[in-house]
Formats: C-alpha cells, structure tokens, sequence
C-alpha cells in the first residue's frame, strides 16, 4: 500500500519555511490593517467646497479673539485659537463667512497637516476651511468666537 | 605600488563625490533666482545627518513628483499661486496642504522616523514651516539637491 503523500508535503513546507512565511505574513497583514485604522481615526469628513473671493473694492474685515477658543475637531483631537489673534475675512462658503490668519500660518492636523481658515456665522465658529484641499470640514459642535474687536 | 593605486582612487571617488554634493544653503543665498510673478515657491529639506540611511521618496506636488528627499538636503520648486497639496505616498495621502499665495515662499520639513540608537529609519513624515525664519535657519547648513531634472536649478 502506498503511503500518502500528505505528510511528505507538510514535512517539506516545513523545511522549505512556508509555515514561517505564512506567520510573517499575517503579522504584516495585521500590522497594515492597524496602520490603515490609526490613519482613519485621524481623518476626517469633508466636503469639497468653492470660497468666494471678497472683493477688491470691499472694506477690510478683521476680527480679534479675546479669549482662547478650543474647538474640537470630528477626529476627536483638538484645535486652539490663540487669544489676541486677528483673522482677516478672506471670502465666503454657503456655511458662512471665511477667515484667514493675520498672525502667520494657521494649520490643522488630520491625515494631513493643512493650512486652515475659520468659518463663522451669527458669532459661532462652524468649521475649517482648508485652502490648498478647497474642502470645508465642519466641527461636530459649533463654539461661540468671543470676539473682541471689529474693523 | 597597489597601496599607491587605492590612495589614487580614493582622492578620486572623494572629488567625485563632491561634485555631486550642491552648494550650501548659506551660499546660494542671494544668488536664487527671483520668483516669476504671479508664482510661488516651495522648499523641500530634510535636516537629517546625511549619513542617515533614509530611502528616498518621490515628493509629489498635486501629484506630480518633483523631486527626491534626501538628508542634510533641500531644494525647491516655483509653482502658479493658487491650492496644493504635497504628499509621498500616494497610499497614504499623508502630507501637506496650503494656499501658495503670488510671490509667497512655503517650506515643507521632512523627516525620517528614527527608531532609538538602531538607526533603522521608518517612514517619512512632513511639517509645514513657519514662520520663514525657523524654516531658512534650519536649512543653513544643508546642501542644494536638486529637483526632478526639468525643474532643476541651472549650473548647481
């Protein structure tokens, strides 16, 4: 009776290292699929949105923070507004006016680092405009500006 | 006389070797050329010891690469204002986004996660820059690499 070839294969993917290769494997398998889940947790929704330029013949708005805001963004990490810092309304969304930095570069950090503009309306900041995405993202719970000054 | 061949050919590799280094940040400074109006520029730098064993990476500006990260090294590229968005992988989509504004110069950091005293180098990561001042000191001492070759500076 011949004796089955199934032990003889096992005995040779052990030697050969499959076993050890399937381990590496699913160890990498693993090791991706946490990189790509701590990727998605800093992500964030946003949509893809057009700002309307103020115009050239429009008088200058700036506003100043009296207080430091912190607003929490939808990947659950945080932003800080510093107090005394001045934004200049730089354009429009549909969600409301648009603001950019006077103080030098204002950025966010979710998959990536982008530069980031606030969006306010009725004194409440709604969200971040991201200029070099064209893309607004919106804070899960709007937080009142405290603002100080007005030109 | 084989010792005096080795000497030959180790001053040789060394002068060869130079000329592929560029000029220092510090030297060129001033001999830049002048943003094109209506343009903007980007710096790329990496101010990492040079003998870090780092893979380089295509750097991609709106998805077209424009150059190599390298340590102890930078370069640039001049860009119409307007949206960008600087990644490495296109897998990922980490990286950079900002509005490059006419005239205006942005300075992306990159860095190589270095794992302890091992050495061993993970991946990269970038920072954007500011304010411009932090950015130039840090690349006082790195030396010009080059972009991708249709972009790269002429005669460095």
């Amino acid at each position: 009776m011949a004796a089955s070839p199934v032990p003889k294969l096992k005995a040779w993917m052990a030697r050969a290292g499959v076993t050890r290769v399937a381990h590496v494997g699913r160890a990498l398998l693993l090791a991706s699929t946490c990189a790509l889940a701590l990727n998605a947790c800093m992500s964030v929704s946003t949509q893809k949105v057009g700002m309307t330029p103020v115009a050239s013949a429009d008088p200058v708005h700036t506003i100043q923070l009296s207080r430091v805001v912190i607003a929490a963004l939808p990947n659950d990490s945080s932003v800080t507004l510093p107090a005394a810092s001045q934004w200049r309304r730089v354009g429009a969304l549909p969600q409301g006016d648009v603001y950019r930095s006077m103080g030098g570069l204002f950025t966010i950090q979710t998959r990536r680092q982008g530069e980031a503009y606030l969006v306010a309306s009725s004194g409440k900041l709604l969200g971040f405009y991201l200029p070099g995405e064209s893309a607004y993202m919106a804070l899960s719970r709007p937080v009142t500006l405290p603002v100080e000054m007005r030109q | 006389m084989k010792s005096w061949i080795k000497g030959v050919a180790a001053v040789a590799v060394a002068v060869l070797l130079a000329g592929c280094a560029g000029p220092k940040f510090d030297a060129l400074h001033g001999r830049l050329p002048p943003i094109a109006e209506g343009n903007g520029r980007i710096y790329f730098y990496q101010p990492q010891p040079t003998n870090l064993a780092a893979a380089q990476q295509k750097l991609r500006v709106n998805d077209v690469v424009v150059g190599r990260n390298k340590p102890g090294s930078f370069f640039f590229v001049d860009r119409p204002a307007g949206s960008y968005v600087v990644t490495n992988l296109h897998w990922t989509g980490d990286g950079v986004s900002f509005m490059l504004d006419p005239g205006q110069t942005r300075y992306v950091r990159v860095m190589a996660e270095v794992y302890g005293a091992t050495g061993a180098v993970g991946k990269l990561s970038m920072q954007l820059v500011d304010p411009p001042e932090l950015a130039e000191n840090e690349m006082r001492g790195l030396r010009y690499w080059g972009a991708a070759s249709p972009e790269r500076m002429p005669g460095f």
